[in-house]
């Protein structure tokens, strides 16, 4: 039986906020690593302790397996909790934290490599009954063998070349008569580019939906599933809008949930976990499994009402959680947006600089999670996230209003926001349908928001502001002495 | 920070107004709103790398990938005028309006600073 006092933050931003919280609510202290950058955070204003770990580039602090044991040593801590990004899914760093006698807050550093190589992660899942996706990647490269395995995996089918990345090297065949062509080109294209003509296959899901199942083992060694969750809204694999639930049918949802438990359970896994699926139609295929507390965890605890980040802790502290399979049952429906300092009509650039006011729009079913509020700078060293806006309400239709809702209400100045954005997005047929697949924001929105002009209404009220706002304070006359009323 | 209630044509709103290093920054009816105070009432705001000013400048600290004008060029609204890289992404400036290139004032590799000077524009005959 553990039993943790102190635990070390090894992360910043709004999920050291989140963590710290849960701490504090649990009785246990905390103690913030941190880099020279980032003292002028909520993290470090509200953690009981903090060490400053090292320079601002993450291979000196944030990355540096070293200095954030010895941070951690340093304060006491018993255990280090590494948030996601940065260590969190670092074998060598779990088992780091085991040889210091800290506990790490996730799972065996086993399971991190296990499940962080494609291959045998995608191996152990062949043991299951949960479906990969289709392909080949064998030795024998001859043509004829290609053809046969690429008519077997059904089509579309994506030729890749093996060494090829960003689209070079990659050919899509619609049909068995484009087969020969692709194989051809995409072995051209391997020569030249990384000098190698071997190939590998794999079934072309350009129409499907991110659909991702959280998982969570708890230390009797029980793997419980918290329903699911939809990311399709993603930009350059990066996600900007998650739900819960999904959009999938009852049959897909008990297929894709047993499925799930089943992979974590085989790999004996223990604390939270999430297993990313693509989805086309009824069928479903593994995509990887993260070992980690995820960014968007929060739609899944406002949707079947549980707290992942304590059950993080009491499954590491070896408490088993309160839950039973059967009761957790899901209601309505919640929606994360991910707040970014950048310029929506610069298609994204980062914006930086000091926050000079932010006002959230608290309400029923509105939660914020933030990193940074007035005075806080955002700088490059990072990521430019500075909050998580999630709504919770009885359906998917009312936490989109919502969530429009509280978006327009929010107000940040000082730094642009990727709000405009995600309102457009919000409001966009192929979202508010339910339809949207991975491709929904390459397709629908390919270039930067067009700026509109600003309305005669919008004029007026921004000359009337600029006039107030800039008049020079009044000449104040000579000081009355207040002594005397009017001299005689 | 000030917070105000206007009444325009009889209809409320709800202002929310700061000014920040010569912006004046305005929250109203859902949108947010920047206004340059530094140079006079009669520039309209726009945000963005081409910022109300003749040339494009570094939207944020980074490095010039590659210039895709050269000096003397014409260019058509929308045209890609160079592309760099910062946080480990790839942003593509491109010309806010038809404009011809005055002059180039970076070249590849370059690293450049926040606000920097990149390319010099010629609007032409602006009223």
């Amino acid at each position: 039986m553990n039993n943790i006092e102190k635990i070390a933050i090894a992360n910043r931003g709004e999920v050291a906020v989140r963590i710290i919280r849960a701490c504090q609510e649990m009785g246990i202290a905390t103690v913030l690593l941190h880099s020279e950058a980032d003292e002028n955070t909520v993290a470090y204003r509200l953690s009981d302790e903090v060490v400053c770990i090292g320079g601002a580039p993450i291979a000196n602090s944030y990355m540096n397996i070293e200095k954030v044991i010895d941070g951690a040593k340093a304060a006491g801590a018993d255990a280090i909790h590494p948030g996601f990004g940065f260590l969190s899914e670092n074998a060598e760093f779990a088992q780091a934290c085991i040889d210091n006698k800290l506990i790490f807050i996730g799972p065996t550093p086993e399971a991190i490599s296990l499940f962080g190589d494609k291959i045998s992660a995608k191996n152990l899942v062949k043991t299951t009954e949960c479906p990969v996706i289709p392909g080949y990647n064998g030795e024998d490269q001859t043509e004829e063998t290609l053809l046969k395995e690429m008519d077997r995996i059904g089509y579309p089918v994506m030729v890749k070349a093996a060494g090829g990345g960003g689209g070079r090297g990659l050919k899509v065949a619609h049909n068995s008569s484009e087969a020969k062509m692709a194989v051809e080109s995409a072995r051209r294209e391997g020569i030249n580019a990384f000098g190698s003509d071997r190939l590998f296959l794999e079934k072309y899901l350009g129409n499907s939906k991110h659909i991702e199942v959280q998982i969570f083992g708890d230390c009797t060694g029980k793997v419980f599933h918290l329903f699911e969750r939809e990311c399709s809204v993603q930009r350059r694999h990066q996600k900007v809008i998650e739900e819960s639930l999904g959009n999938i049918s009852p049959e897909l949802r008990a297929k894709i949930h047993k499925s799930a438990v089943s992979v974590a359970e085989k790999a004996k896994y223990l604390g939270a976990g999430t297993v990313e699926f693509l989805v086309e139609g009824e069928n479903y295929y593994f995509l990887e499994m993260n070992t980690r507390l995820q960014v968007e965890h929060p739609v899944s605890e406002m949707v079947m009402g549980i707290d992942l980040v304590k059950s993080q802790i009491m499954a590491a502290n070896d408490q088993s959680v309160f839950w039973n399979q059967n009761d957790l049952t899901p209601h309505g429906h919640a929606i994360e947006c991910r707040l970014y300092a950048e310029d929506p009509y610069l298609g994204g650039v980062p914006s930086v600089g000091k926050i000079g006011f932010c006002k959230w729009p608290y309400g029923p079913g509105r939660r914020f999670e933030v990193g940074f509020e007035e005075g806080d700078v955002i700088t490059t060293n990072y990521d430019s996230m500075i909050a998580k806006i999630i709504v919770h309400d009885e359906s998917r239709p009312r936490a989109i209003k919502k969530m429009i809702q509280t978006l327009k209400e929010t107000v940040v100045f000082g730094l642009k926001t990727n709000i405009p954005y995600l309102l457009e997005i919000l409001q966009h047929e192929g979202f508010v349908s339910g339809e949207m697949t991975t491709q929904f924001l390459a397709n629908n929105f390919p270039k930067a928001l067009e700026k509109e002009e600003d309305s005669e209404k919008e004029l007026l009220i921004i000359n009337a502001l600029k006039k107030q706002m800039s008049a020079k304070p009044q000449q104040q006359g000579e000081l009355k002495n207040p002594w005397y009323e009017e001299s005689k | 920070m000030k917070n105000v209630i206007l009444n325009i044509d009889g209809e409320r709103v709800q202002v929310w107004a700061q000014v920040l290093g010569g912006e004046l920054w305005l929250h109203f009816n859902g949108k947010t709103f920047i206004q340059d105070l530094s140079e006079g009432s009669r520039r309209r705001s726009k945000s963005g790398a081409a910022g109300s000013a003749k040339d494009i400048v570094a939207p944020m600290p980074g490095k010039i990938l590659s210039v895709k004008v050269n000096k003397g060029d014409s260019l058509k609204k929308g045209d890609l005028i160079l592309v760099m890289e910062a946080m480990k992404m790839e942003y593509s400036l491109k010309a806010p309006v038809d404009c011809k290139v005055k002059d180039v004032l970076c070249k590849d590799n370059d690293q450049v600073n926040l606000k920097q000077k990149l390319v010099d524009l010629d609007f032409g005959e602006e009223a």
